[in-house]
């Protein structure tokens, strides 16, 4: 076509990091936000969830860990973002830790979160994080990604992929093959020994965005990017 | 249900009762809420009213589409082929607009009759979603779609169409199908906020 408004953009929710990926994620897409312990990366997700719950969007939030949904959001409802009558209605949570604790067979796994979006056919979808896969289901995580990735574009809808790394590990290359946008965290130690934290957009299908390290402020406000501060 | 589900709810209902006789009915939503949006459709017109008609989907593969319809109970008696006499046929591929309306042509030129009853025995032709034809084909190609619905419509004129759209995506595209529109229904964002 002629114009190239093919693209619906969703605003990510982080103040900063919108005018860097032209408005917002493109509509559907899959995006990998990845970084190492402590860099903000679920605060980045229920800040991403809370925006969309706002804007009216159903939001599903699976953790992949085994300690229960409520202790984590327990600590994120500290937030000044987050609307705490938006869990379990705007925001629907599930806990998979078990399925693959019980290593179950990954398509089984796959067919269940499935079966919640059928049910709730959401707008937003989180899963945090989904590198604890490649712990529990080794050679067949690849499968697994492609697999899931695929069927959550299916589904019309931005999902966030959240992926722990170690310092030394800039991002999960298995994840970043599949999905439509990559978004590092990172954090330097300046020689004062203060921890800086960062945000660069590595990857995003579609969007001329921005590129660099931006510095990162995390408050009770949530996630800010200072765009252009490095 | 909030008051704005109930709001929508009966905005569609008021519109899909449309009488026949206006052809082309548009449903403007903003994409987020598209697939929540055709489901109540096909929930009002093959469970409600009991109508029997075609489901044409340019970016939601068949399978997941028939998934989803089978998980909410809106039709349990759907396929992909003509022949069977369902009550929803699904019909699916980022070209399947040209195609679909292409294979009719060409199977009502050879004298395929059975198809041409089971056509016949329809209500209605749902259109999923136009603003996804803009990724795939020219202005061109959208003209020439546009065309061939109309013929379409001249040869089943049991069929209304009911075309789903963004119109902040592809303006032009909705531009030329608002053309071809005899009642249009927009649905503000607002509606779907909390």
């Amino acid at each position: 076509m002629s114009e190239e408004k093919g693209f619906v953009r969703i605003k990510s929710g982080i103040p900063g990091l919108d005018k860097m990926i032209e408005d917002g994620f493109p509509f559907p897409s899959t995006i990998l936000v990845a970084g190492s312990a402590g860099t903000g990366k679920t605060t980045f997700s229920l800040q991403f969830l809370s925006e969309g719950a706002r804007e009216g969007d159903q939001c599903m939030y699976f953790t992949t860990l085994s300690e229960p949904v409520q202790w984590m959001l327990r600590f994120v409802s500290q937030f000044k973002f987050v609307n705490k009558d938006f869990f379990g209605k705007e925001i629907v949570y599930v806990e998979l830790g078990d399925m693959f604790r019980k290593m179950e067979d990954p398509l089984i796994i796959i067919d269940k979160i499935e079966d919640y979006l059928t049910e709730y056919m959401p707008q937003r979808i989180v899963i945090d994080p989904v590198t604890v896969v490649g712990g529990t289901q080794h050679e067949a995580y690849r499968v697994f990604l492609y697999d899931l990735v695929n069927r959550l574009k299916t589904y019309q809808t931005v999902s966030v992929l959240t992926g722990e790394v170690l310092p030394d590990e800039p991002y999960p290359p298995e994840v970043s093959y599949v999905v439509d946008g990559v978004i590092l965290l990172t954090f330097k130690i300046t020689e004062e020994g203060n921890r800086k934290k960062y945000l660069e957009v590595l990857k995003m299908r579609g969007t001329n965005h921005a590129t660099g390290l931006n510095l990162v402020d995390i408050s009770s406000e949530g996630m800010i990017v200072q765009y252009g501060l490095r | 249900m909030t008051k704005k589900n109930v709001l929508i709810l009966s905005s569609l209902r008021k519109l899909l009762r449309t009488p026949k006789t206006k052809r082309v009915l548009m449903i403007v939503v903003r994409s987020q809420s598209i697939v929540r949006i055709n489901l109540s459709i096909l929930n009002i017109l093959l469970n409600e009213m009991r109508e029997k008609g075609i489901y044409l989907t340019i970016e939601s593969p068949d399978k997941h589409v028939m998934n989803i319809l089978k998980k909410h109970e809106v039709a349990e008696d759907s396929g992909t082929e003509f022949g069977k006499r369902k009550k929803l046929i699904i019909a699916a591929g980022i070209k399947k607009p040209l195609i679909f309306f292409k294979e009719i042509f060409r199977r009502a030129s050879t004298g395929d009759k059975n198809l041409d009853d089971e056509i016949r025995s329809m209500n209605f032709l749902l259109i999923d979603n136009l603003s996804a034809m803009g990724n795939y084909n020219s202005s061109e190609t959208v003209k020439e779609i546009f065309g061939a619905m109309e013929e379409f419509l001249k040869r089943y004129d049991n069929i209304q169409i009911i075309i789903v759209t963004d119109k902040k995506v592809y303006p032009e595209v909705h531009e030329i199908a608002k053309k071809y529109s005899n009642e249009i229904l927009e649905l503000p964002d607002e509606w779907f906020a909390p």
